[in-house]
């Protein structure tokens, strides 16, 4: 019985500093957890608590079963992939991946028995005897992964192992980690920035900020069911539109556009000021969408062609959602950051529509309104508004 | 950092002038570095040439034969090789302490972290800046009462010692070098220690097995520049050790002087014997020496 | 089962620390500390501490400890009314300050800027000037000797005044002997401030400069508004070697002629006091407090600075 379990986990600085905050988490036996969050979240803070490098200062911490809280790493039956690798650059290939056990008192034979393995099943077999200063990042990476697998222990743990590769070998390197899980099946806690990542990688994702866990799920709910405006901010690429509108209990207004609520939406039947949001890809090309969805006239002040998609990038005529959910989500410090250019108050919105169709600056454009996959939050809470809950929305 | 400048007169720079300027720096630098050269190549001239021939024609003339008659001499009726070899085993042991016991040190205040990381480290480097006179008195007199096992001095003290010798340039050099490789080790990624920690490695095996290994390059400046400065010492020979037979070279070269001061060829070569093996590890080890003080006064 | 683990677990706040130190490592760490330590503290702060009150004692240095008697602060005032070598002594050591400060620390700086443009021939030159640092200082002394030597040295001899009235008396002569061996301290000196602000000049930022070159201003007007600006942390460590080198001088001076006759120092006067067979310890000491007080303020300096820019 693996598996890492966080019970009401907090790590707290001596000067107050609050970095995990009573922290639930469960992580299934070989299942591949992802841990999200902007930079400074405390996902770091939270993975290197779990490997023993950082103390725990409330709470309960378990391996395989076993209550490791007061454990030095070493006897946590864990292994750690770093985000620079951290090999030792004096020790040849053979030599790293090889240390662990040595340490540990694995007889020689055994030893050089799974170095051998591991190098072969990760291609390293004509590096074994180079120094890590010589070689590409890319094999850096896999001697790293290797180091962590031949100890074969409990769990591994990431923290963000592929934010040092350029961009393409990235995406391959994340297929490549993806079917290493799918052979060894080891309990993997895995920190990255990168929300993309974390939506390929994970069976679930767990969204932190500031330290509290938001959300942990699939990413599909994630995705499509966010719990709060932090998580519907911060999942999705490009992010959620996101505006304040009023609610009259058959239709949203916002931005001088009026749109029906379909029946079973969750907004239905309620009235008052509620922050609505349209995922990018809820904005269709109005030429080849259904007649029975509703439609807004914007002018595109951007287009973005991608090949079989186009962003379309227009703003409304109302202020940006302002909310530190927000800011905290796309990692500004305040309004003004991620503009050129000072005083435009309007907020932007961005539309993904079919990269066949033709979308010029300038020309107005009709874009069709998903309506069934609005997303409705609570201006004051920033809570998702949801069927069960009948909050009252300040009128 | 922002300097404003005000518009100065574009200064007009041709062809011509910056010729000349090369030409009058060659010039400036050359002449210097012969002057700088000067002193030492008129030591290294009057080694050469023999007694009599400066005798007859006194020390500002050209030479009438040059050869090596006065470094035999010195050699041989100087005794130098015995006093190169207690050189050698006061200089050897204490440049090898110094750089373990800072390295160690070094180590602690680095890479792990404690309250008294900070002190211990102003401890160690004050030390290293105090003037040696103002522990002359205490340390003269501690090293009298101090004792030592037969085997390991003959006198039976600390005090005309060669371990005693070696104990206090170790206590005083380590100073410099702890800061030297505190700083040093800083620069060595902590994510190596937190691999190592998860590798099950304990604070030795992390100290000779990994930290110590990668601070090669500022071991072997701090190895030169220590075994020129130990090695040149004067003050703690010439009132440390007693027996002259017990002197390294420097000192011993005081009392040469005192025994042979008409010679001044003599004293010549046997002065340039003493530089010998500062001069062939400055030859070989320039860079090392170099990196080593700039190490040392530059801030991490 | 779960749920009990649980309760225990949201009861019980964290009772042993992950990182804490193994028994076997803090073993480890106490010997690494603790034997370097005990040489540190052991051999120079406990004899500094033992100096500072040993000053204000009375002591021949023949009898047991126990004939050390109390006499207040009767060294001080004695080596400051009645003691002839001192106010010379403490006059030399400030001259030497002020001479290494001026001359062999701006040529070691002149030095460094023209071999940092690279030119031809620049390690051969640094090799040179830097020579002299190798050298021990009793091999310096001896050198200098036989420059200064009365009848066969090679200035008197260069000068033509090897006859007996004419000879110049460079070290013999009172008035003249400090001025001769600053110079030689001086040619050492210079090579050691040379090397560090190289160093200091190859982390000035270049862009820095060449900014300066296309705004248009000349050399020196570069110098002294953009590159020594940003030698201040050099500045720095030049100053407190410099003093620290100027307090510490004893070698060559011991060399020549022991410290006597116009080459007074505090350091030889400390080594005068305490070794023979006549020591006045006590006496010693104070001297050595007074050399202790006056090196404080560079070594204070420069742990502040080193520790300042840290935090």
């Amino acid at each position: 019985m693996s598996g890492i379990r966080l019970d009401h986990v907090s790590k707290r600085y001596p000067n107050g500093v609050v970095a995990v905050d009573s922290v639930e988490l469960d992580v299934a036996d070989g299942e591949f957890v992802v841990l999200v969050g902007p930079s400074g979240c405390g996902k770091t803070t939270l993975l290197r608590s779990v490997a023993g490098l950082e103390d725990i200062t409330s709470g309960t911490l378990y391996i395989g079963g076993e209550d490791v809280t007061g454990r030095p790493p070493q006897q946590r039956d864990i292994a750690m992939v770093f985000q620079d690798y951290a090999l030792y650059p004096h020790m040849s290939v053979r030599e790293n991946l090889g240390y662990g056990l040595k340490l540990r008192g694995t007889p020689r034979a055994d030893r050089e028995r799974r170095v051998s393995e591991v190098a072969h099943t990760l291609g390293l077999e004509e590096l074994l005897a180079r120094k890590p200063a010589k070689l590409s990042g890319g094999q850096r990476q896999r001697v790293a992964m290797g180091r962590a697998i031949i100890r074969e222990p409990k769990a591994f743990l990431m923290d963000e192992p592929l934010s040092n590769l350029d961009a393409k070998l990235r995406v391959s390197m994340r297929a490549e980690l993806s079917r290493l899980h799918e052979r060894l099946g080891v309990t993997t806690l895995y920190v990255t920035h990168d929300q993309v990542e974390a939506m390929t990688l994970g069976q679930r994702v767990a969204v932190l900020r500031d330290g509290v866990l938001q959300q942990v799920d699939t990413p599909q709910r994630l995705f499509h069911k966010p719990k709060n405006l932090f998580v519907a901010a911060f999942i999705g690429s490009p992010s959620m539109n996101l505006v304040e509108a009023e609610l009259t209990g058959r239709s949203v207004r916002f931005a001088g556009f009026e749109l029906p609520l379909p029946r079973g939406s969750v907004a239905a039947d309620r009235t008052g000021k509620a922050i609505v949001g349209i995922r990018p890809s809820a904005l269709e090309h109005g030429g080849g969408a259904e007649h029975e969805l509703p439609r807004i006239g914007v002018v595109p002040e951007v287009v973005e062609e991608l090949g079989d998609e186009t962003h379309v990038i227009f703003t409304i005529e109302a202020p940006p959602v302002s909310a530190d959910a927000v800011l905290a989500a796309t990692e500004a410090s305040d309004q003004s950051e991620g503009k050129l250019f000072a005083g435009d108050e309007r907020a932007m919105f961005t539309a993904r529509v079919d990269g066949k169709r033709t979308v010029t600056v300038g020309d107005r454009l009709e874009l069709a309104v998903d309506t069934g996959a609005l997303h409705f939050f609570d201006p004051a809470t920033g809570l998702a508004l949801d069927a069960g809950t009948r909050t009252e929305l300040v009128a | 950092m922002s300097v404003a400048l005000e518009r100065p007169a574009v200064q007009e720079r041709t062809g011509r002038g910056i010729r000349w300027q090369r030409v009058g720096l060659h010039v400036f630098l050359a002449g210097a570095a012969i002057l700088w050269l000067a002193p030492v190549l008129w030591t290294l001239y009057t080694s050469l040439r023999p007694f009599s021939d400066t005798a007859k024609n006194g020390y500002v003339s050209l030479p009438g034969a040059l050869n090596f008659e006065n470094y035999s001499q010195a050699w041989t009726q100087a005794d130098l090789p015995h006093y190169f070899l207690n050189s050698l085993i006061i200089t050897l042991p204490a440049v090898f302490l110094t750089l373990l016991f800072a390295a160690a040190v070094a180590f602690v205040v680095a890479r792990l972290s404690f309250r008294f990381n900070v002190a211990l480290l102003i401890v160690f480097m004050a030390a290293n800046l105090l003037p040696q006179q103002v522990i002359l008195t205490p340390l003269y007199r501690l090293y009298l009462r101090l004792p030592l096992p037969e085997f390991l001095s003959d006198s039976g003290l600390f005090y005309d010692s060669f371990i005693g010798l070696i104990a206090i340039n170790v206590a005083f050099q380590t100073g410099f070098c702890t800061f030297v490789l505190s700083n040093y080790m800083k620069t060595i990624p902590a994510s190596l220690g937190d691999a190592a920690r998860v590798d099950g490695a304990g604070v030795l095996r992390q100290f000779f097995g990994i930290v110590l290994p990668l601070c090669r390059p500022a071991l072997a400046a701090l190895a030169t520049l220590e075994f020129t400065w130990i090695y040149n010492d004067f003050l703690w020979a010439v009132v440390l050790v007693q027996s002259g037979d017990k002197r390294p070279i420097t000192s011993a070269l005081a009392n040469l002087q005192g025994a042979y001061f008409t010679n001044f060829n003599l004293l010549a070569a046997g002065a340039m014997l003493a530089a010998l093996p500062t001069l062939i590890v400055y030859a070989l080890l320039q860079r090392h020496f170099i990196s080593g003080l700039t190490l040392g006064a530059s801030k991490g | 089962m779960a749920t009990e683990i649980a309760a225990a677990g949201r009861v019980a706040r964290a009772k042993q620390r992950a990182t804490r130190l193994t028994a076997r490592d803090r073993v480890a760490v106490g010997f690494m500390v603790g034997i370097p330590l005990v040489f540190v503290v052991g051999l120079v702060w406990l004899p500094t501490l033992a100096s500072v009150y040993l000053s204000f004692t009375s002591w021949d240095g023949i009898g047991g400890l126990d004939t050390i008697n109390w006499v207040g602060t009767t060294n001080y005032d004695q080596i400051f009314s009645i003691y002839p070598p001192f106010w010379p002594a403490l006059r030399h050591n400030l001259i030497w300050l002020a001479f290494l400060a001026v001359l062999p620390t701006t040529f070691g700086l002149l030095l460094a800027y023209l071999l940092d443009k690279n030119i031809r021939g620049t390690r051969a030159y640094q090799s040179v000037f830097f020579l002299p640092v190798v050298l021990s200082l009793a091999v310096v002394g001896f050198i200098w000797q036989l420059v200064y030597a009365p009848e066969q040295g090679l200035i008197n001899n260069l000068l033509g005044r090897t006859e007996q009235g004419e000879v110049i008396n460079w070290l013999g002569n009172p008035d003249l002997n400090l001025w001769a061996v600053l110079i030689a301290a001086a040619w050492r000196h210079a090579g050691y401030i040379m090397i560090l602000y190289l160093a200091g000049l190859k982390s000035v930022d270049p862009a820095l400069r060449e900014a300066a070159a296309i705004d248009g201003a000349s050399e020196w007007y570069a110098f002294r508004t953009v590159v020594f600006p940003a030698l201040r942390p050099i500045n720095i460590v030049v100053l407190v070697v410099t003093v620290i080198e100027a307090l510490r001088a004893f070698d060559i001076v011991f060399i020549v002629n022991k410290g006597r006759n116009g080459l007074e120092l505090l350091s030889v006067l400390v080594y005068d006091n305490i070794v023979g067979e006549a020591s006045r310890i006590g006496y010693g000491s104070a001297l050595a407090v007074i050399l202790l007080l006056i090196s404080l303020i560079p070594i204070v300096t420069y742990v502040a600075h080193a520790f300042g820019r840290e935090s």
